[in-house]
């Protein structure tokens, strides 16, 4: 007998027949109603209300809403690989920018031995490589799905692409080239070839440059977060900005002045038998850099090229520093006109020798040139009396100077791996007294290139020091930012700035290599001893030689240093930094048109009749 | 006794079958073929309109496809022209052509003219007689 279903079944069968009475009940007759059965049917009813609700909501959302496409399911169907934004001069004219090409892949193991032969014959001529070339990548990759045949260009891998039996594919591949070569190697870096930006910009700014989707949509023409008619005007009228991808970068280079630079060191570096150099263009009115160059330096297109050599993908005009000798000077001299210690009249008696706390101190001449002005000291400059005034205006006084034109610390430029260079003072341990004399004239203390054409662009813009910039602007997804130019502070008064400036105006009439006729240009040389790092001692017969100056003295616009390392032919700076200096001073004042200070002559104005 | 209460209970499956049925009744029956053709009928727009989208996106698909093509080609074409306006290679093709460069720069200095200075030499437009 099957006992009665107590719950859950589909329906209650009546209890079994009483023996007792031995009759049976009406099949209509039900002990309990079939209540499990209708709350079954009530949910599946909900169940099926509920479902054709969703339904119908998603119907009307697609219907009223569309459909909208979804990024990442078009990623992989447009580009597995990523790109990178472009950098342009200050001018919009690329310096570092994407180019496309396939890669073409062909499967070997679905390709069959047997059939390597005929795939190779097929897709030789396609690919403007020989048959031979083929078979062996072919026949050397057999056990492997993947096999790279050639790099194409869009068309040609288009027609691959569109292959249906998936044995050979196309692959999509950015690859960033520098349609200058050369120009600013160190500034820009190089993309390797994983695709991440590896020294310079290229690895500063990896973050920004890498597109993170290779999803390309039409983007917006950028707005800018702040206002800036001269950059909307660049842009607008450039052809390379925004790139597709419009995560860019402009620089503050000039193309046209990173060219003089760069070719006036390659010439100066040959002429003087040097080791290599660095010229620096700086924008004094607001810290902007126009031109970075180095010498030797490296392609960025063929990177691998120069890997036994890795010292040349570094800037030495940011990461190496050097004793600067006698260009110090200025600040030695600022800071005594700063604090009225001197004035351009002070006499100094300089000698032949001068001792300081078992210091030495000697001219360059090793002669001592009696009574002179601080100006003529300048002029001819005198480590002597550049010492004299050091520890007339007190170490405290010169270190806080020193600190105020930013040495020893980062100017704070958007390149990577900037170093603050080494600056003694009183407070430091290793400091002797004596040291205050040497460092006076710019040895025993060390500066980076950019440091010493940062603390000159301060002097030629009054005394103001502005942060040195390359990146002017960055463009990411329609939004144009403008880095602004930033006054750091006051390094002397407007009043010092002048005096100082008229100073190196008639330094730099005592050197015939910077004369350009008709120009007047301030500036300074400076011939540094090196320092062997083994001995300690200074090397003989092998110096540094700078340049550092700026022009128009009395409106300057382009501050220049120019370094030689170990120049060979003539170790004096007179004779070749400053010959540096004025060639490019010179390509400059062609290019920029900037006239003659003595060639204006008012027209002369007839009387009048009247 | 076993055999008839055996049959007992067939008899009562069979009516409990019938029970259940004239309980479930035809509006039942007419409910759930409602219901059955709704869901269908949703579900055939649902799939309808999942087709139509879908085609949709191919075709956005298929346009982004080319777009990025077109911008790629654009930018190598773009990239093409930098590389032949280098300045270096300007400069070269330039020395080439026999260009030299520049080595000195004279300005013609002018006086401006009075700019609220009466033309005299300005005759009037013709007027029609």
């Amino acid at each position: 007998m099957t006992p009665p279903r107590e719950s859950g079944g589909v329906y209650r069968l009546k209890p079994e027949l009483s023996e007792a009475d031995g009759t049976t009940p009406s099949p209509t007759v039900h002990q309990r109603p079939l209540e499990p059965s209708s709350t079954r049917t009530w949910l599946l009813f909900g169940f099926m209300v509920l479902a054709g609700c969703t339904l119908t909501a998603r119907l009307v959302w697609y219907q009223f809403k569309g459909p909208i496409p979804s990024a990442s399911a078009n990623e992989q169907q447009v580009d597995p690989t990523l790109s990178r934004g472009t950098i342009t001069d200050r001018n919009g004219y690329p310096l570092a920018m994407d180019l496309f090409s396939y890669r073409i892949v062909a499967d070997p193991k679905l390709i069959g031995p047997e059939n390597f032969e005929a795939v190779a014959q097929a897709y030789a001529p396609l690919l403007g490589v020989s048959a031979e070339h083929i078979l062996r990548t072919l026949q050397e990759n057999a056990q492997r799905r993947d096999a790279e045949l050639a790099m194409v260009d869009l068309d040609t891998g288009a027609q691959i692409a569109g292959d249906p039996y998936y044995t050979v594919t196309a692959q999509i591949r950015p690859r960033t080239i520098f349609p200058e070569t050369f120009m600013a190697a160190q500034v820009l870096g190089y993309v390797d070839s994983e695709r991440h930006g590896q020294y310079g910009l290229e690895a500063k700014y990896n973050d920004f440059l890498q597109v993170p989707t290779a999803f390309l949509r039409a983007l917006p023409t950028p707005q800018f977060d702040e206002p800036n008619p001269e950059l909307a005007k660049l842009i607008a009228n450039s052809d390379f900005l925004p790139s597709a991808f419009q995560h860019d970068l402009i620089l503050s280079l000039d193309r046209v002045i990173q060219y003089i630079a760069e070719e006036n060191l390659r010439h100066a570096v040959e002429e003087f038998e040097a080791e290599g150099g660095t010229v620096i263009v700086m924008d004094p009115r607001n810290g902007a850099i126009l031109a970075m160059a180095n010498w030797p330096t490296f392609d960025p297109n063929h990177f691998s090229d120069f890997s036994a050599r890795k010292e040349v993908f570094t800037n030495p005009a940011v990461d190496a520093f050097y004793e600067p000798g006698s260009v110090f000077k200025l600040i030695t001299y600022a800071a005594a006109l700063e604090k009225d210690v001197i004035t351009p009249e002070t006499m100094y008696l300089d000698e032949d020798k001068f001792v300081y706390y078992e210091q030495v101190v000697k001219n360059w001449d090793e002669r001592g040139h009696g009574e002179v002005t601080t100006t003529e000291a300048l002029a001819q400059s005198l480590n002597v009396v550049a010492a004299k005034i050091a520890i007339d205006l007190g170490a405290s006084e010169f270190y806080k100077a020193v600190s105020r034109f930013g040495f020893g610390q980062t100017t704070g430029i958007d390149l990577p791996n900037e170093l603050p260079g080494i600056v003694t003072n009183p407070h430091k341990s290793g400091w002797v007294p004596g040291s205050l004399a040497t460092n006076s004239f710019g040895q025993g203390i060390s500066v980076t290139p950019l440091q010493m054409a940062n603390a000159v662009a301060t002097i030629a813009d009054g005394g103001v020091r502005h942060r040195a910039f390359i990146v002017q602007a960055l463009i990411k997804d329609g939004h144009v930012r403008v880095i602004a130019p930033q006054a750091q502070s006051r390094a002397i008064s407007t009043e010092t700035a002048a005096e100082l400036t008229e100073m190196m105006v008639t330094t730099v009439q005592h050197i015939p290599a910077a004369i350009i006729p008709g120009y007047r240009i301030a500036g300074k040389s400076g011939t540094a001893q090196i320092p062997n790092p083994v001995t300690g001692e200074y090397e003989e017969n092998v110096t540094n030689t700078t340049f550092v100056g700026f022009l128009p003295a009395d409106d300057p616009q382009f501050v220049i240093l120019a370094k030689l390392n170990r120049p060979r032919s003539n170790t004096w700076a007179s004779k070749t930094a400053a010959n540096l200096f004025r060639a490019v001073a010179h390509d400059l004042i062609i290019n920029y048109g900037i006239p003659k200070d003595t060639q204006y002559q008012p027209p002369t104005v007839p009387a009048n009749p009247q | 006794m076993i055999q008839r209460s055996t049959i007992s209970s067939l008899q009562d499956i069979q009516a409990g079958v019938l029970v259940r049925s004239a309980n479930t009744g035809p509006r039942q029956a007419l409910l759930t073929i409602l219901l059955i053709v709704g869901v269908t009928l949703i579900l055939g727009l649902y799939i309808y309109q999942s087709a139509k989208i879908t085609v949709v996106n191919y075709n956005i698909a298929h346009l982004q496809n080319d777009y990025a093509q077109l911008m790629r080609e654009n930018t190598n074409i773009l990239g093409q022209i930098a590389i032949q306006n280098s300045i270096r290679r300007m400069a070269k093709k330039a020395i080439g052509m026999g260009y030299q460069p520049l080595d000195t720069v004279n300005f013609l200095y002018v006086t401006a003219p009075e700019l609220n200075a009466p033309n005299l030499n300005h005759s009037p437009p013709p007027t029609e007689q």
